[in-house]
């Protein structure tokens, strides 16, 4: 499904360049549970941008279910944003002074859905994440754990091809944190798509392969086999 | 995504800043106000001034027909240029509330004389009124002439000259007009003239003149109108019929004289002071286009998170640029609607203090309209831009 081949990235900073990612290789097949594993500053944000369609300028080919992703224009790009991954990130990024059922409806709405189909979908949505009954909450009145549950009810709304997870259990307490992963493989059990990145050894461990990030460049790439639950 | 869904979530971002919104929303209101009173006060004084300009001091309207004959200023023309069938036909017109045939132009009519065995022509006036006038010589017409019905006239002193060689000599003569003769009592001035621009050279007793048997041409119709009716052009439409059709069509021409082009010249004037006033006030609708400018900058800088979440969940960037300029839209565009009320109000209210009525038009309401959407466009487009090419890796971290 996800096929980076030789991808580079790099930023211009003052008079030089300051490369991130060096040669990156990775293949996901769909239905697979990914950890990115690495320090900060190590680009593991910089790549799940690209493989999530969020960044657009690298060099190397990004092939996806056959689309040459960096051949897409920005209309086109956005499109594939909106359809075939959900994302989600570690500080929520809700839109406060919209509620809890227009949040997770957003990306339906950029699909074109009509606003009945929508209001089903996501009571679905939120049942699956166990928010019942949240639609007209407003995002600030929830719990940390509840937002990125409706992070992720916004991520899946759209029945995309993979969710791609940046630290979403990084500003929340263990506790919330192991709710939230149980989650992610609940979901993953029912075939959904995840690349999760993480600094959380922990929290890797959940997942079935491991991706090892250090400066730029992939470390290791193996399947966890110690899965203990 | 759905246009309506932009609608939806423009009126709810506005919503959420209400103050903010209400008050960018006062610079517009204020403008469309202004422009819209004037707009309809201006046009109140035109039709006023219109109106007052075609209608008699009674306000009603009316015109006169003249009939000419060819040989305009011929003396002894008995030819009446009107008749009954020409008043029926003229009746007949539902526009007209009433026709009357009158003779000659306010009193003076054409007629030949004998003066001294000389023939000789001349305007006569006919008094109804003891008249001394332009006089330089012999005394004016009495009231006791006119009560007492005598043969007097009064002559300028070409025709004294003409027919005695001085106007001295003239008094007490006589002057054959219309087969009957009249005393010369009195001499006038050359440059006798009735209400400054007609000319007449001979005065005599109406009363006198009429009961012996002079029969004075009918040569003026007056017409008065329904209200409301397009004067100039109902009268011209019956002054074409009378020549086709009138009673003397063939000996000559009927004609009046068509206030239309008189009026258009005093509504063009007062349309093109209306204007300026309105480009005037439409310097406070430029001010208020760059407070909505200054409003949504505010809010695209304001909003950059939301605008990262709604691109990261696919919206393009197309998307993103309607959102934004059809928030300023709608900001001006209600803005200009309630300016567009409150400018009709403001007029009415005004015109109850000022004899004529403010007259709102369609075209005025379309004006509002168009206007304040072309400011939310114009002054929209660059923040709605500005929002549409963010960066969306630079707003998510």
């Amino acid at each position: 499904m996800i096929n980076l081949t030789s991808v580079n990235k790099s930023y211009r900073q003052g008079n030089g360049d300051y490369q991130v990612l060096y040669d990156i290789n990775l293949k996901v097949k769909s239905g697979e549970f990914v950890a990115v594993m690495g320090p900060s500053g190590s680009g593991k944000s910089t790549l799940i941008d690209i493989i999530g369609f969020l960044d657009q300028d690298f060099e190397g080919s990004y092939i996806f279910n056959e689309t040459v992703v960096s051949d897409l224009n920005r209309r086109d790009h956005a499109k594939l944003r909106n359809r075939s991954v959900g994302f989600v990130f570690q500080n929520f990024k809700l839109i406060n002074n919209q509620n809890v059922g227009e949040n997770v409806g957003l990306p339906l709405l950029y699909a074109g859905v009509k606003r009945h189909d929508i209001h089903v979908r996501v009571n679905k949505v939120l049942d699956q994440v166990g928010l019942t009954d949240s639609y007209y909450k407003m995002p600030k009145n929830l719990s940390g754990g509840q937002q990125q549950r409706v992070a992720i009810a916004r991520a899946i709304v759209a029945k995309p091809s993979f969710l791609v997870a940046d630290e979403p259990t990084g500003a929340l307490d263990s506790a919330t944190s192991k709710e939230i992963i149980k989650l992610f493989k609940d979901l993953n059990q029912n075939g959904t798509t995840i690349i999760l990145v993480t600094h959380d050894e922990k929290v890797a461990s959940q997942a079935r392969r491991l991706v090892k990030i250090l400066d730029g460049r992939i470390q290791s790439d193996e399947e966890i086999t110690n899965e203990d639950l | 995504m759905r246009i309506y869904e932009l609608f939806v979530s423009a009126l709810r971002s506005l919503w959420a800043n209400k103050r903010r919104s209400i008050l960018t929303m006062l610079g517009i209101i204020i403008g469309i106000a202004a422009v819209i009173t004037i707009l309809s006060l201006g046009d109140g004084v035109r039709v006023e001034t219109l109106k007052s300009l075609q209608a008699d001091s009674s306000g009603r309207q009316s015109s006169e027909i003249n009939f000419n004959t060819e040989s305009n200023y011929r003396l002894g023309s008995k030819i009446s240029g009107f008749n009954d069938n020409d008043l029926n036909m003229v009746q007949n017109n539902r526009k007209v509330v009433k026709a009357e045939i009158e003779s000659g132009y306010e009193g003076i009519i054409n007629s030949s004389g004998i003066i001294n065995g000389k023939n000789v022509m001349g305007n006569i006036y006919l008094t109804k009124k003891p008249n001394r006038k332009y006089l330089i010589a012999g005394r004016g017409i009495s009231k006791n002439d006119l009560l007492a019905n005598n043969p007097v006239a009064l002559i300028n002193k070409s025709l004294a000259k003409k027919g005695y060689v001085s106007p001295k000599n003239a008094i007490n003569a006589g002057i054959e007009l219309n087969g009957v003769s009249y005393t010369i009592v009195g001499v006038i001035e050359d440059e006798a003239t009735l209400k400054e621009y007609q000319i007449y050279d001979i005065v005599v007793s109406k009363k006198f003149y009429m009961n012996n048997g002079a029969d004075i041409p009918n040569n003026s119709m007056k017409l008065t109108f329904v209200n409301g009716t397009d004067v100039s052009k109902e009268t011209k439409a019956i002054v074409q019929n009378l020549n086709k059709n009138g009673s003397q069509h063939s000996n000559g021409e009927y004609s009046f004289i068509d206030m239309g082009d008189m009026l258009k010249g005093a509504s063009d004037a007062i349309k093109s002071i209306t204007y300026f006033v309105v480009a005037i006030a439409s310097i406070s609708l430029f001010i208020a286009g760059i407070g909505v400018m200054n409003m949504m900058y505010i809010s695209v800088s304001e909003r950059t998170q939301e605008i990262g979440i709604r691109m990261a969940v696919g919206a393009t960037q197309r998307q993103i640029l309607w959102q934004f300029l059809i928030e300023a839209i709608i900001l001006t565009l209600t803005g200009g609607m309630i300016g567009y009320l409150s400018g009709i109000g403001i007029a009415k209210i005004i015109s109850a203090f000022l004899p004529f009525k403010a007259i709102i038009t369609f075209s005025t309401f379309l004006l509002a309209f168009g206007t304040s959407t072309i400011i939310g466009l114009i002054f929209g487009i660059l923040p709605a831009k500005t929002a549409s090419n963010k960066n969306l890796i630079e707003i998510l971290r």
